[in-house]
């Protein structure tokens, strides 16, 4: 990447973000400009890359103190409104194998609309949702995760579940005494040691709480530089269920959650085996109907650009490791396969039928993150292990 | 979004907020601390989601804490506030990594008039 686009995007970067009046807020990215202006003389583009991803990941305050940033320029700037929904990540993307690193960045774009009907124990409504998301890498080549979709979504979900009954009048009462009582406390450890927090459960009945949404789709997927691309249509699955009450018989169903329960244990963020019902995994399915457009490798395979139907699961989960006085470690993990159903001979023989794509995490509420993700998402050629550290940036 | 929002004990929709949070396991700070954080911190935000299905969890939470709200804690919507607002902009906070728990409960102050709490 020529170095002064790099130098090109920092100081943009300054500009936008960091164009306040305070100079004390300079502090950061006049670090970060000097750093670059250093080190374009006499330092190669890998060197300055190598530096900066140094600098990056040993920051711990760097994200926080951008997004501070971020926030003053909110009040302010009317422009801003326009990418009130967007969200954009830097990334430095490592290729182990090939030793590569380089630039890039995640991009979601997301309108969501939901209407309800006002009944408070079963939730009914529609939705409907713009969205556009994707990762973009510098160097396309550096792209280990080269899918980009924009499409909408129409449907409809219910929740149930939540809380047991209708409080009266005199345990709302109570509640907010408690609840006061319980915010001046010190420690996490008086507040749950306290009898204020065991009467207030005793008094908040929750229940467990389940999620259904069908929703139609219409998609477009494409590489980033749409050498490929692809429609979409469909309907897509997604299932949620949580198991709020204190002790829940549904949290033991949380198989994946036990190794955690364990480290919490030892750790002693624990002080029983408690599987997290908050934490159970969540699930989406999609059956979609694909028309290939303009995709040469398919083409050059099959002969022609028919469509298809294809299978599409994901399912997430997030749980806690383990937590310090001044900060908590999180377990991240997404799995996502494809599968194209009765695909052509030619396809199955090269692999491309299916693909799954793994990746984890561990997380920070000190800001570090390092995770590790395998597998391909359908329009790579090939399977990568990444490894990536990075931090996040947000217009909002 | 909101903007920059003011975390105080004598703010019924934070100290609710926050208790809210609490108890379903999302936090666990104590009240002074737990106005900076911000979303990417909770429980529920798994960055490694594909984002539709960061915000089918976001969205889960979000009508979670409006039953709570609403039914557990005797909250009635405010003038030109109803439910499809109120889950819609939480969902909305919820899913941005960078808004803080302060952030979350400034939004809630404005959809929410909570038990006992003067206009």
């Amino acid at each position: 990447m020529p170095k002064g686009f790099l130098f090109i995007l920092f100081i943009t970067w300054q500009s936008v973000v960091f164009s306040q009046k305070d100079s004390s807020q300079h502090l950061f990215a006049d670090e970060l400009i000097a750093m670059v202006e250093n080190s374009l003389p006499t330092h190669s583009t890998a060197t300055l890359l190598s530096e900066l991803k140094k600098k990056l990941t040993t920051d711990p305050d760097l994200y926080n103190r951008a997004w501070a940033k971020i926030n003053k320029i909110k009040e302010t700037s009317k422009a801003l409104v326009l990418f009130r929904d967007l969200n954009v990540e830097f990334k430095t993307f490592e290729i182990k194998k090939e030793d590569l690193v380089g630039l890039g960045l995640k991009y979601d774009w997301n309108f969501d609309w939901r209407r309800f009907q006002e009944k408070p124990l079963k939730r009914n409504g529609i939705s409907f949702q713009f969205q556009s998301n994707g990762n973009v890498a510098f160097r396309k080549e550096l792209n280990p995760y080269d899918f980009l979709s924009s499409g909408i979504n129409f449907g409809g979900f219910q929740y149930s579940g939540g809380v047991a009954n209708k409080t009266t009048s005199e345990i709302r009462d109570l509640l907010n005494d408690l609840e006061i009582d319980l915010a001046n406390m010190t420690t996490t450890e008086e507040i749950e040691s306290s009898e204020e927090w065991e009467t207030f459960n005793e008094n908040l009945v929750l229940t467990n709480q389940y999620y259904i949404g069908l929703d139609g789709a219409v998609e477009l997927e494409n590489t980033q530089d749409f050498r490929q691309k692809q429609w979409v249509a469909g309907i897509k699955l997604g299932l949620g269920a949580k198991g709020w009450a204190q002790h829940s018989t549904l949290a033991y169903f949380n198989l994946l959650d036990y190794p955690f329960a364990l480290l919490r244990i030892i750790t002693g963020t624990d002080k029983s085996f408690q599987p997290d019902g908050a934490s159970i995994p969540v699930f989406m399915a999609r059956m979609d109907y694909v028309k290939p457009v303009d995709d040469a490798t398919r083409k050059t395979l099959t002969g022609n650009e028919n469509s298809f139907a294809r299978l599409n699961l994901e399912l997430g989960f997030r749980t806690l490791i383990s937590e310090f006085k001044d900060h908590s470690i999180f377990f991240n993990a997404d799995l996502r396969y494809y599968k194209e159903m009765n695909a052509p001979e030619i396809i199955r023989q090269v692999n491309l039928d299916r693909h799954t794509y793994f990746s984890a995490s561990v997380s920070s509420t000190k800001g570090f993150f390092a995770s590790f993700a395998a597998g391909k998402l359908p329009f790579d050629a090939g399977n990568d292990n990444v490894y990536e550290l990075g931090f996040r940036y947000q217009f909002n | 979004m909101p903007e920059q929002s003011s975390w105080s004990m004598n703010n019924r929709s934070c100290t609710t907020t926050w208790i809210t949070l609490y108890r379903l396991k999302q936090l666990r700070k104590i009240f002074s601390e737990a106005g900076n954080m911000q979303m990417k911190d909770l429980k529920f935000f798994n960055p490694n989601l594909s984002f539709e299905l960061l915000r089918q969890e976001a969205s889960m939470l979000a009508d979670m804490i409006d039953v709570v709200f609403v039914v557990g804690r005797g909250a009635v919507y405010e003038e030109g506030a109803n439910r499809t607002q109120a889950v819609n902009m939480m969902t909305d906070i919820l899913s941005n990594a960078n808004s803080t728990v302060a952030d979350f409960a400034a939004v809630n102050d404005k959809n929410y008039l909570f038990w006992n709490e003067k206009k």
